[in-house]
Order: structure tokens, then sequence, then C-alpha cells
């Protein structure tokens, strides 16, 4: 840490010290949510407070028990207990008589208040005592948005891949993947019992994201709750949702359940509509058992899961000698390959090297996962608890070689299993993500309930890395192409050139600390929210090299003759890229960072049936980036704007402070009507990786060696070599001084950039209704304050206008120093691209909720409908700056995207689920039927361009200008074999923008990005239990549960219900060339030409949307079996 | 703490519907993209094509676009330039009557770019084209590996500099396009003198350079002839070698553009029979 950060830190301490005084001394809740609170007020009968009743709560299941006395308020509160219940409160006081109240629940995040009207000794007990509210809806406590979700919704509602996913979707705001309120999902923060774990690197937003797992069973969760917008300051580090698991914990009896769950292809539909097309087959299967129970009676306990799931696919689904739909055969035959695989691994003339590629025949490529969870929970004494939790995952997933060519071009035809291309075994790579995850939390009370503590220390280690396919260590080969007859790739082999090296290590400290103070009216929270990450990130694509030979014989004719022999084959490309630092074998991006985070609150309950939220939150991101390896060339280089670019100076840090005031008034005092809401700023964080980016892309790392007739060694004098080091130049490199490569790749921070903030207001109403029914409105606003977007420092200005378009035309070449002079794209030819990370405030989201409830008795459920209109600059998806800056299409510049409609926007959402169960036979026989039901809007996507129309060098990203008549539009033949003239393809054309609604509403302007949403989709999932409880075993009822699942119910139905409909192409046009030769030296003055492909049937493209015939389109069934005790 | 409950509740009210107004208000901007300024007529680029049927074969019928541009063409016969559009344009010549079996699966004969795809020709602002199908139909396609030609009927195509000559003078080239015969001299005789007056010297079967760098000689560019007729004389081997054809009686008229070229097959018969074929391109 350097002086001045330790200046901004104890500035910020010392400002954390005034805030603090201001709120007259305070307290602290932890990060993630992970327990609930009981509180309430003690009268007498005619509405005198009682201060100094003692309230006791037992949490029945556990008998653990809290106790405390009312304060001067007659108030007590008990801040952090056990999620679940029930509960029974007593409260006692010398002259009055005792008083208890049964059954009550306490949900995650969540307040229940229970008021107490005692009466005096000896006299007649008054008809309402007791007024208890039921947690998380209708609660003092809640100020903003929240949905939870409880054991019993995840023991009964459908889940084909028993995701806790899919039942974070049951929140109104859901949108698609694990995305809220339209914001991209690596926005979020999710924690199990406090922990931090979401993937904060953000290659995906979950861990286990790459290798399809789970990073927690749902037979652990105890509740899930997912915040939008809570106003308790105490919970921060997302812009998106925070989403809270609790795991569950033992009870005085001892619990367990072994389950196992199944599917296969022939509990998929076999037709989309009336179409035959059945799945390929696959098997999965998810099993496990849960155990929980006391170690000591009413002191200790403990919870163990453990899950493994497993899923096996063929690999190869065009084989060797296979044929076509048509009856062609495929390109890749047995006695082609076995011939390669035998001269691979044999030596002969001029070949004294053996190589096994693996096989070329058929296996199962597998997918697995197993999951270990082990919690305690001792009930030190009454006025504290302790809490520890270790879980594990370990997961991977089989994946065939990527088909990119790295910083050079693929083969054609990609790498991956078609009916032209089959890989060897060895070259497909294993995903491998596994997570390890422990944290202890000790709660406390003292001075008879007028403090409270949380303290939670957790530590997280991610392991991600990359194995050969199998599981074996990928090979010390180079990869190797070789094409077939009819020009696509027909083999690869030798290691993935994308898994030699890769690696992220990330590691995770966690240190929380909340504490309150409950002074009359007043509950003071003072806290801090700190973690430490440090950071491991290899990645080395074709570091072991990569060759193309035209066919095997010119492969073999290279390998068994010297260059410049006869007979000898040249390779059709040799690329290889290498570490440009001597001594380092795998430059990797290492670093660390931290964030630190105090807060100070207080909850004003002194307005009657008023609380009010004032709180304070200040979050300090540092980094260091003192490893980072700097770039002497791009220090000395101006760009865009005479910006100067420090490749090596990670972002400086910046107090992001979120004021927030939330609150919530009981409108007739009895819990009937409840008005809620508040307003404040959220403070979350990038995905790291987005910073890892810097930290690998300053141009000093690697070198690549492409060859060619000029380049050394020339292309004709290599020969190939099965040691990945032969054509390396020597190395000269230091960390201290790097050479920078001819060309490269820069990406960086701007030294004052802020972790994204949003400004988020939240107004809702809560109205109870007769049969418990619970009805909701609710308005959330968020207004971005520093989103994030990317622009390239190096891209130079526009060189004109695009003619009969009008949009910015950028220089014809990228202009490295081979191309000729003239206006080019690039400002420093060295610099391929500077990626800068910025921020920017524009950007938006609006959702609009409605809401019917029921969340007690034999048949609950929720109906919700939800309006959101969220728009933003980018989409903020992607997990490289390059991907972010390319993932969005534009008019004018990728420098600046125009605001519009977000990535995970869904404009019109209505969901809802129901559950009834019966007992038919009590304690014998009894079913449970659910129901969840999402109807939405389909995803949106973009009318492009196919190709570069505004020559910024980047292709399908830009947009469409929609002709309103032919002479707008220059059309042309799609190629040799295209059979219509350019009138008939006006005709066409014309027709599909008049059946396209969207286009035909925009004929005249652009097409916006993401404008366009695909049609309704109904989707309702059932799942049907049936338990049986022949007999018992030592006192327990042992119970059988058969289930039975089925995603997509309308399709089972009907084939011809519950179909996706998707674009059938969102690239209409393809730009084929302008009118004149756009060249550095005369930028274009002709038109551009577009062709208006045909389907790949031949026949004109003339609607908008086809049935998707993915899975989506299909009823899915899973069939389980249960036993609890 | 003693409050004015009531003062509150409008408070909380007021603050709460601001709140909501400036929501409103906000999240009613909208997307805001460059106004189009869209062409308001067609282009008004455009090139010319020509063909030339060279093929020993059948009458050919030819297309540009898909739009016709010259029906019936018989061997040695060419079309009139038809004015096309600019930049990608599809080549394509039919069999004036029945299937002649063409390539990627159609029964016409297309312009390729490289042997290997289907891209169109491209054509340059006001520049003028000659476009010769050439081959017999029934060749079988080279197979080397490697290679840029496909073989088979085909397209070739040559720049035309249609510059008036000199006063006094006509304009003339030569083409080698007879399938199977070797490389041939040509020489351009006066009646009644011996020396010629022009010759075209070692052209290959479809050649339309030689030669690279400094040392490139492009056969599309046209060379100066004084008005006259001539006899046009074929030999093979060399510039004394043989003669395999000669053809007198040719009339080269004063400010005219012509393309000659070797046409038929070595024992080739009837239409098919070795010849010279030559188009005026003004």
């Amino acid at each position: 840490m350097n002086l001045g950060l330790l200046r901004t830190m104890r500035a910020a301490f010392g400002l954390f010290g005034v805030v603090a005084a201001i709120f007259m001394g305070s307290t602290a809740y932890g990060q993630g949510v992970t327990t609930s609170s009981l509180s309430g007020v003690v009268t007498d009968v005619k509405g005198d407070i009682l201060p100094g009743a003692t309230v006791i709560a037992v949490h029945g299941p556990s008998g653990t028990k809290y106790g405390t006395v009312t304060n001067e308020k007659g108030r007590y509160n008990f801040p952090a207990v056990r999620v679940g219940g029930p509960y029974k409160l007593t409260t006692t006081f010398i002259g009055f008589q005792e008083q208890a109240q049964d059954n009550v629940f306490a949900d995650l995040g969540a307040n229940s208040t229970v008021n107490f009207k005692v009466t005096e000794e000896g006299k007649q007990l008054q008809e309402i005592v007791v007024t208890a509210g039921r947690g998380a809806v209708i609660s003092g406590d809640r100020t903003g948005a929240s949905t939870n979700i409880k054991r019993e919704s995840f023991e009964r509602l459908p889940t084909l891949s028993r995701s806790f996913t899919d039942f974070s979707a049951l929140t109104p705001q859901a949108g698609p993947g694990f995305s809220f309120g339209g914001r991209s999902s690596l926005y979020n923060n999710f924690s199990i019992d406090g922990a931090t774990s979401n993937n904060v690197f953000g290659l995906s937003a979950l861990p286990g994201g790459q290798s399809n797992a789970q990073p927690i069973s749902v037979d652990a969760i105890q509740e899930l709750q997912v915040s939008l917008s809570p106003y308790d300051v105490s919970q921060g580090s997302f812009t998106g949702a925070g989403v809270n698991a609790v795991t569950r914990s033992g009870t005085n009896e001892t619990q367990g359940s072994a389950y196992y769950f199944a599917r296969n292809q022939n509990y998929v539909n076999k037709k989309v509509g009336s179409v035959e097309a059945p799945i390929i087959d696959f098997n999965s299967a998810n099993f496990g058992a849960r155990l929980g129970g006391a170690i000591v009676k009413n002191k200790l306990f403990y919870f163990v899961n453990v899950e493994r799931e497993t899923r096996t696919d063929p690999a190869v689904l065009f084989p060797a000698d296979g044929i076509d739909s048509q009856n062609r055969p495929f390109q890749q035959t047995s006695t082609e390959l076995s011939r390669l695989q035998n001269f691979l691994t044999t030596t002969t003339a001029g070949k004294d090297w053996t190589y096994d590629p693996g096989s070329f025949g058929t296996f199962n490529a597998l997918t697995a996962s197993t999951k270990f969870l082990v919690k305690l929970d001792w009930n030190i004494s009454d006025n504290h608890k302790f809490t520890i939790r270790y879980n594990q995952m370990d997961s991977f997933r089989d994946v065939p070689p990527s088909g990119s060519g790295g910083f050079a071009a693929g083969p054609a035809g990609g790498r991956g299993n078609s009916n032209n291309t089959l890989p060897f075994s060895l070259s497909w790579y294993r995903i491998n993500n596994n997570l390890k995850n422990v944290i202890a939390e000790l709660n406390s009370t003292f001075g008879n309930g007028k403090f409270a503590n949380n303290l939670q220390v957790g530590f997280s280690a991610f392991r991600d890395f990359r194995q050969a396919g199998g599981g074996a260590d990928s090979p010390d080969f180079p990869t190797v192409d070789i094409l077939g007859p009819n020009g696509q790739n027909l083999t690869a082999f030798g290691a993935e050139p994308f898994t030699p090296n890769n690696r992220l290590d990330q590691n995770i400290f966690q240190f929380n600390d909340k504490f309150d103070i409950f002074a009359g009216n007043h509950t003071f929270t003072l806290g801090t929210a700190n973690e430490f990450y440090s950071f491991f990130n290899a990645f080395t694509p074709l570091i072991k090299g990569n060759y193309r030979f035209n066919s095997i014989n010119d492969f073999i004719a290279n390998v068994t003759n010297a260059p410049g022999t006869p007979g000898f084959v040249a390779p059709a490309a040799y690329n290889i890229q290498y570490s440009a630092l001597q001594g380092v074998a795998a430059p990797a991006a290492e670093f660390k960072s931290a964030q630190y985070g105090f807060y100070a609150q207080d909850k004003y309950t002194g307005i009657k049936n008023v609380t009010l939220t004032v709180g304070l939150r200040v979050d300090i991101p540092t980094f260091d980036g003192s490893s980072v390896v700097g770039n002497p060339v791009t220090d000395e280089m101006t760009f865009a704007n005479n910006e100067k670019i420090k490749a090596n100076q990670l972002p400086k840090s910046t107090p992001l402070w979120s004021p927030r005031v939330g609150f919530n008034w009981d409108l007739t005092g009895d819990k009937k009507i409840q008005l809620r809401g508040g307003t404040g700023i959220f403070t979350g964080r990038v995905p790291f990786v987005w910073i890892s980016n810097q930290v690998s892309n300053t141009g000093a790392l690697f070198g690549t060696l492409s060859t060619s007739a000029t380049s050394t060694p020339a292309i004709n004098q290599v020969r190939f070599s099965p040691n990945t080091t032969t054509y390396l130049p020597a190395i000269t490199g230091t960390v201290a001084n790097p050479v920078i490569p001819p060309t490269f790749t820069l990406n960086a921070t701007v030294p004052n950039f802020k972790f994204p903030q949003v400004w988020r207001t939240n107004f809702a109403a809560d109205v109870k209704l007769p049969g418990g029914l619970i009805a909701t409105g609710e308005l959330i606003y968020t207004k971005d304050v520093n989103a994030v977007f990317i622009r390239d420092a190096n891209l130079s200005d526009p060189v004109g206008t695009v003619p009969g378009d009008g949009r910015p035309l950028f220089g014809a070449a990228n202009g490295d120093a081979t191309q000729p002079a003239g206006p080019d794209r690039r400002i420093n030819d060295r610099v391929v691209q500077a990626l800068m990370i910025d921020n920017i405030s524009s950007g938006y989201s609006t959702s609009f909720t409605a809401q019917l409830q029921r969340t007690t008795g034999a048949v609950q459920g929720s109906i919700a409908y939800t309006y959101t209109d969220s728009k933003d600059i980018n989409g903020q998806s992607g997990s490289t700056a390059g991907a972010l800056f390319t993932g969005n299409s534009v008019v004018s510049t990728l420098n600046l995207p125009n605001l519009a409609y977000s990535n995970n926007v869904v404009p019109h959402r209505v969901n809802g689920f129901v559950s009834w169960r019966k007992e038919w036979v009590k304690n014998f026989f009894a079913t449970s039927l659910s129901f969840i039901y999402t109807g939405f809007t389909g995803s949106n996507f973009t009318y492009n361009y196919g190709g570069n129309v505004n020559s910024d060098g980047y292709a399908n990203k830009d947009l469409m200008y929609i002709p309103r008549s032919q002479s707008e539009v220059i059309l042309a033949p799609t190629n040799a074999l295209d059979t219509r003239t350019p009138q008939e393809i006006w005709n066409q054309l014309d027709a599909y923008i008049s059946q396209d609604e969207y286009l035909n509403s925009r004929r005249g302007q652009y097409s916006e990005r993401n404008g366009v949403f695909m049609p309704w989709v109904n989707r309702l999932d059932m799942r049907l239990l049936v338990d049986i409880t022949p007999f018992k075993v030592a006192g327990h009822k042992m119970t059988l549960q058969l289930s039975g699942e089925v995603q997509n119910f309308l399709n089972l139905l009907s084939t011809d219900w519950g179909l996706v409909r998707i674009p059938t192409r969102a690239q209409i046009l393809s730009f084929a060339g302008y009118e004149v030769t756009h060249t550095a030296a005369v930028p274009t003055t002709g038109r551009p030409i577009f062709t208006f492909p045909l389907n790949s049937d031949n026949t004109p493209l003339n609607q908008t949307f086809i049935t998707s015939t993915g899975l989506g389109s299909r009823w899915q069934a899973q069939f389980g079996l249960r036993v609890s005790f | 703490m003693k409050i004015n409950m009531n003062f509150s509740y409008k408070t909380i009210f007021s603050v709460a519907t601001a709140a909501l107004i400036a929501v409103a208000m906000v999240s009613c901007k909208d997307t805001e993209y460059p106004t189009p300024t869209p062409a308001t007529a067609p282009s008004t680029l455009a090139a010319r094509v020509l063909f030339v049927n060279a093929a020993p074969s059948t009458a050919l019928n030819f297309f540009v676009s898909n739009v016709p541009a010259g029906t019936n063409v018989a061997i040695g016969g060419s079309t009139a330039y038809a004015t096309v559009p600019v930049g990608p344009i599809q080549l394509r010549a039919k069999g004036a009557s029945g299937d002649i079996g063409g390539v990627l699966g159609s029964s016409d004969i297309l312009f390729r770019a490289a042997a290997t795809n289907q891209n169109n020709f491209t054509a340059v602002a006001a520049t003028n084209y000659t476009f010769f199908v050439t081959d017999t139909l029934n060749r079988a396609r080279a197979t080397a590996i490697g290679a840029t030609d496909p073989g088979g009927p085909r397209f070739l195509s040559v720049v035309d500099n249609l510059a008036a000559p000199a006063s006094g003078n006509a304009h003339v080239r030569f083409f080698h396009l007879s399938p199977n015969a070797p490389a041939v001299w040509v020489n351009v005789l006066r009646t009644g003198v011996t020396a010629p007056v022009a010759s075209f010297a070692n052209r290959v079967y479809r050649a339309i350079s030689t030669g690279t760098g400094t040392t490139l000689v492009n056969f599309a560019n046209f060379s100066p002839l004084a008005a006259g007729t001539y006899t046009i004389e074929v030999r093979t081997g060399s510039a004394t070698g043989p003669v395999a054809l000669s053809v007198p009686n040719v009339a080269l008229l004063d400010g005219k553009i012509y393309t000659l070229f070797a046409r038929g097959l070595v024992r080739g018969t009837g239409a098919n029979a070795l010849g010279a074929g030559i188009v005026l391109h003004n």
C-alpha cells in the first residue's frame, strides 16, 4: 500500500469517526445477510409502555434461546436470530400475567414484529393481547423490494437442474440468467451464510459457471432472499441485486434425507411442434444426502450435505466414416485418421519422435460436480451464538477444442466435431471450477439487550484451471490443424490452444463487523465490511504454437523432409505466442485488491407506526498494481484527446459514498396497509477480470511470431517440431526492461475510475386482503451514477461519412507500419487497440410490479406482473474489455454507443407459483402439487448489418438503416449461385420489412440496439410429490417421496404449446463492399452495397421468427426418489 | 420525542411523490440516434460489360446479376456492351437451349472470384470489361492442390481501354482461347508484305499477361495499327514455326477497336474448328 493510499484510508477512517459521532454511537450489520430479527413493544392494556419487561424467544426445533428486556420505550429487539421457526415468544413482568406467542416465524433479512399487551395479575385476559406479523412481507423493517424464498418452496417447487437460480427467478423483477431489473448479472452480490460466493472475477456470474455446476445444493438452503433495494446500509457490493442464502442448521431432532434424481433423452419431447426432431442421447443424475441433528441438545448442532451431479453427453456426433443427411460421406474417414494416428505414434525415416494424440473414436464428454457442506451451530449462551460453516465444490466439464486462432486466424471450419472435422480426444479440454469456503459468525448481545454485535470472518478460495480432454495433463505439444480435401479443417491434435497454463486462482478474505445500540426509539448501527482479494490469472493462448497443413500428405512431407530438400512442403501457417519476459514461462496477471466498507445508520421508531432508517456507507476500493509490468513505449505515446496512458497504473482509490434513507409506515397500525420505500445510493464492484485485463494487456508480457515469406524463420524453413520452443527468438525482455513487440493491444483503466454506483428509489404499498392474500404495488427507479463503458483511445477520428447513409466512415486501414500512408484507424500505429475502462452517468432502469401473494395455509402462492424499462450505454456483460467494447451495436462510433435497451431487460413479465399440499391419509399418504408459471416478453436483439459498413474494423456491429424505397439501398446477388435480379431482391427485402412490425415502423430510420423483442413466451413448470410414510425407524417417521417434475408442462399437454420463437436472422443485410474502393489514400465516394441472402434451403427470408428447436421448445421431465426421516 | 404526526405523513408523501415525478421525468428521456441521410435516387455509378462466347460447344445466353445481357450468342460471337451496376455483380451464362451442366451444381457457367469460392465479380465504376467464356463444357476440372483456376467452362475477364485510336489507326489485341492448342505466335501481315506489322509472341491459353513488376506485359492493352486489311497468321513453336491458322482479309477500320482471339479446338470440326474470332468494341 502506498503512502497516498494510506492517507486516503486515514482520511476515510477519520470521516467515518465523524459520521459515527453524528449518529451518536451506533452499530453494524454484516455484509451478506444471514439472520432474521424479532422485535416489538410490550404495553399494558391501556397502551402504556412497560420498560424492563423480560422477553424470551425460543427457536422450537433447536431450543435455541434468546433473552432480553424491554428498554425505556417498552421495546425489545432480537437483532440476529436463527432464520426459520417456529419461535415461541414469552414476556414476563412483575405484577403482570405471563404472555406467550407461538408460531412466530423469522424470515431471512426481515423482521417479525410481536407486540404484547399484558394484563395485570388477577385480571381477566383481554381478547387481543398479542399482534404478530409474519416476517418478510409486512414488516416494519421492510423498506425496499425483496423476495424471500423459503425451505418449503425449495422442497416443493419444480427445478429440473436443482438450481437455486430457478428460485431466485421467482423474484418479480428477475430477468434472463441470474439478472434482476434489467441489469447485468455480473453486478449482483451472492452470499452464502454471509460469505461472498459470487464469482467476483466475473468470467461468469456464479462459481461453477463454466462447468455448469451449482455452487450449493438446494437441499442445503434454509432460505433465500433477493433484495433489490435494501436501504439498510449494512448491505452492499451490488448494483443489481443482493442475493443472500442461508444454509440449514441442525435441530434437536435428528433429520436426514437421501435423494436421487435422473433424466435422459427419453424424458425430453422428441418433437418440436409437429416436426420430429429428437435430441441427442444424454444421461443426467443428481444424488446426495443431508443430515442434521444435535451433538448437545439445545446447545450444539451439526448439519451436513453432500451432493454429486453427473452428466454424460456423446462427444462425437459426427463420427469417422459417417454420412450427412443427404447421404454424402463426411470428409473424416477412419482410413485417413488412422493413417495420421499411425504416423504420429511410430517413428519412421526422418521422424524420430512419437506422439499419442488420443482417440478419434466416440467417447463420452463428462460434466460432474461434487459439493460438500458442513455447518456447526453453537449456542454458547443466551447472549452468544456461534456458527461456522465450510463448503466445497469440485466440478468439471469436458469441452471441445476452441476453433479460434488467437491472435491469428483459426482454421476454416474450426476444431470442434462437425461433418467436416473430428479432433483427436486429447485436444479436448476439461474446465475445472473448484471452490472452498469457510465462514464463521458470532452473534452477541450485551448489556441486557442494549447492545448487539455480529462478527463474520470468512475465507474463500476459487480454483479454476484446465486440463486436456478426460482430465489428462495438457500435452506439451503444438496445436496442429490439418485441412481436408474440401478446404475445411479435417482434424486437430496436440494441445488445445488456450489450455496450457490456463489458471485462475482467487482468494477472498472477509472481515465484517456490525454493532447495534438500542437506545429508546433509536437503533444505531455501526459497522465495517471488508474484503481482501488476491488474483492470479494465467492465460497464454497459442503458447505451444499452432501449425496448419493443407493435407495429411503435406504434414507427412513436412515432417519427413528437411526444408529445401525435394519433397519438403511448408506449413500453410505457423503461429506462436511466447513470453516476452526472460525466465517467465507463462506470464500471468497477478494483483491484489481490497474493498473497505464502513457504515453508520440510525433506525428510528419514534413516530407511531413509522420506521425510518437513515444511513451512510462508504466503500473504498484499493488496488495493488505493484507487480504490473509497465510499457515504456506507450508511456511516451499520446492518444485521442491528448490522453496519456500508464499501462501499469491501476485505478486510484476513490471513496464511494452511499447515503440511503428508507421508511416504512404501517398506515393503520394493525399491519393491514403498509407504505414503504426509500432512496439512496448503492455501490457495487466490477468483475475483477476487467481490471485483470489491464494487468495482462500492457503489451509487455507476450510476443508473437506469425511466419510468412519474410519472417524469421521464413515459413518455407519451418519444419514441424514437437518441441514447442524450436522457433522462438531469443528473449531479452525483463520485468524491469520489457521489450515491447512491434504491435500490441493495450487495456487500461482511467486513473479516477470509479466502481459502479446507482441511485435507486423505491416506493411500494402492501395491503392485506381477506383470505390471507397480500397485494403489493412496487415501483423501483434506478439511475446510473457511475456506469462503466469502454472506449478505444487509439481509434482515429472518422475520415468522412458513408455515402448514401450519413454515418461516420473510418479509415480504410488499421495503420500498422506496413500500411501505406493515409488516414487510418489507429492514432499510434503500433497499438492495435487502447481500450480504456471509463465511467459514464447515462443509464437507468425502471420497474413497476403488481403482486398478489399468499404465504400461509395449505395453498400458497404468488402471482406478479412486472413492467421493466432499462437502458444503458454498455451492456457490461462481457468478461474482457474487448468483448465489452465490441458488445454494442452503433450508428456512429463504438467509442460512444447510444443509450439503448439493456441486454437483460424484460419489458413485461408475469410470474407466479402455487403449491398445494394434501394429506390424504394422516401420517401415511400425502401429495403436493406445485406449478411455476413465467410468461415474458422474449429476449431482445438487434438488426445489424452483416460485415463492417463504417470501416471501423469491427464487423456485425453497425445498426441497419431501414430503407423506405429501392433507391435508398443498393442490392446485389449474394454469390455466384443466387438466381435473383436486384429488382427481385428488393421485392423480397421490401416484403420482409413490411411483415416485420418493428422494421416497418422504423423505415427511414436506423434500427436501435436491442430494439426488437422476441415473441411472448409461456412457461409452466410442474412438480408432483407423493409422500408415503410406511413405518417408523427408531421413533423417526421414514418417508418415501416420489417426485416427478416437468419443465414446460404446456408442451407436454400439446406439442404446439410452450414453443419459443426466435429470429430467423438478425443480420438481414450483409455488406458486400462499396461502389468505389475505400483506400487509406482516398476514402470511398461510393455507396455501400448489400446482399439479402436467402435461407439455407434457398427460400427467401420472409418471416421474422421461427420456432426454436432447442430445449426451450420442449417439455423435459425428471424423476426422483427421496427417503427422509 | 414529540412529533406532529400529520406533518410527518405529509412530508413523507410529498418527498415520495416528488421523487416519483422526478423519476418519471428522467426515465422518459429516449434514445437518440443520428439522423440518417439516405440516398434520394438510384446510384449513378455504372460499368459496362461485353460477353464473348469462346467456348467450343454451344450458343449461350448471358446475364449480369440475372438480368439478360445478350441472347443466343454463337461460338465466336459477342454481345454489345451492357451497362451494369458497380461493385459485386454476378456473371452467368446459360445454354441457349438445353441443359449444359454447369458449375457448383447449377446448370450454368458462373463467374467465381477464386477456385474455391462463390464470390461475384467486382466491377469498378466507369470501366469497360470483356468477359470470354472459355474451355469446353465437358472438360474435367483441375484438381491440383492449391490450384487457383478451377478449370472447366469459365469466365475470363479483361479490362477494355476504349480510348479512341489516333486518326487513321485501329486498336487491336489478341488472346489465346483454344483449350487444346499449344502456345502461339500471332503475326499481323499486310497483304503482300512478308514482315509482320504487329505480332503477339508466345501466347498461352487464357493468358492475359506475362511477367511481373517492370517486365509485366498486359495482353489486355491494345496496340495501334494503321487502318487497313490484314492477314492474321497463327504459328506454333516460335514466330517462324508452322502455321496453324491463317485468316486473310481482316479489315481493321479507322478509329475502331478490336479484340482478336483464337478459338475452337485443334482437330475440331464445324463450329468447333480452330478459327479466329474478332470483337468490335466500338
